[in-house]
């Protein structure tokens, strides 16, 4: 499993667009995808999920991935929140 | 009679007031007796939602610009979502009950959640949940959606408008939109921007309204209901100075 850490920079938080495309990189990966919030995880591949957990700006998420391909999805994933959250 | 809003638009606009009418969908919970086939009904149902997403979105994208047309795309994201589908899909397997009374529900239970969230813009995510449930709900029952009718160009006025409702509006009906809710940043006031029409909210009008004479200065957020002659004569005498969209410039 790996993990990542990160801090929301986006003003309004993990709101609907931002959240819509990362639920969709993620649903490409064949490995589990979590958003941890506070000791509440969230299926990353669920946009209600994702949307449900409600973070907002300067909140610490961490971001997990597991099982097949979890190295190049963190990757791509990780990536993804430094240049859009 | 003279209602105070918020102004999102500048601008004038002079003639008939005209409600929007929300189509409100009637669910009837009905037992049923083959599963498989209502669940198909309802998968069907959410493919041909998506398909009328496509469109808004395209159409959107060309009205709005596309960072708020990505709202017709998290829409069919939503209507993929697997606790959602799931949700429906479970009920009416294991309630036996019709694909409308499970969209409605689930639609529900959803939009609750996100109503009970300690954050402005994710409450206001409630009324995407149950804009999607109303799509397909809508579809189940051959329903048609709200819309303007008549001829004439009119101010509309609403409650809020969701974004599926104003990217289906024909924009050479509206002369402005007055809202009781909604905000600045609102799909509607960006639209009223870039259709280049007034538009204020927070005017909380009564049902008695409609079909009545009204002013909309966009640019004091005040409607004029039933104005006297005076100021008719006033907004009429500033029409050379200012931009007036009325019906009679329309014809």
């Amino acid at each position: 499993m790996k993990e990542f850490k990160y801090v929301i920079k986006d003003e309004q938080g993990i709101h609907a667009r931002p959240a819509g495309l990362f639920v969709k990189e993620a649903a490409a990966f064949p490995c589990k995808v979590i958003i941890e919030k506070d000791g509440k995880e969230a299926d990353a591949k669920r946009i209600f999920a994702v949307m449900g957990l409600a973070v907002k700006c300067g909140q610490e998420i961490t971001l997990k991935t597991d099982g097949e391909n979890e190295e190049e999805a963190m990757n791509k994933l990780s990536a993804f929140l430094e240049e859009n959250l | 009679m003279v209602l105070e809003g918020k102004s999102v638009f500048g601008g004038i606009a002079i003639g008939r007031l005209s409600i929007y009418n929300k189509k409100e969908n009637q669910v009837k919970r009905e037992k049923i007796t083959d599963v498989e086939a209502e669940i198909t009904r309802f998968t069907d149902a959410k493919e041909t939602a998506k398909e009328q997403l496509k469109g808004f979105y395209k159409k959107a994208v060309k009205e709005v610009g596309e960072v708020n047309a990505a709202i017709f795309e998290v829409h069919q994201m939503m209507l993929d979502d697997l606790d959602y589908v799931e949700s429906i899909t479970n009920m009416i397997r294991t309630q036996e009950v019709n694909a409308e009374f499970a969209v409605a529900s689930t639609g529900d239970n959803f939009s609750k959640m996100f109503a009970a969230m300690d954050d402005d813009y994710m409450k206001e995510r409630a009324a995407d949940v149950k804009d999607i449930s109303n799509r397909v709900i809508s579809i189940l029952q051959n329903a048609e959606n709200g819309s303007v009718t008549g001829e004439e160009p009119v101010i509309l006025l609403a409650d809020d408008l969701a974004p599926s409702e104003t990217v289906q509006l024909d924009k050479s009906k509206v002369l402005s939109f007055v809202t009781r809710h909604g905000s600045t940043n609102s799909h509607t006031a960006i639209l009223a921007r870039t259709m280049n029409i007034p538009a204020l909210i927070g005017i909380d009008f009564s049902e008695d309204v409609n079909g009545k004479m009204g002013i909309v200065d966009g640019y004091t957020g005040t409607l004029y209901i039933e104005p006297d002659e005076e100021i008719m004569k006033k907004y009429e005498a500033k029409k050379p100075r200012m931009k007036i969209r009325s019906v009679f410039y329309w014809n």
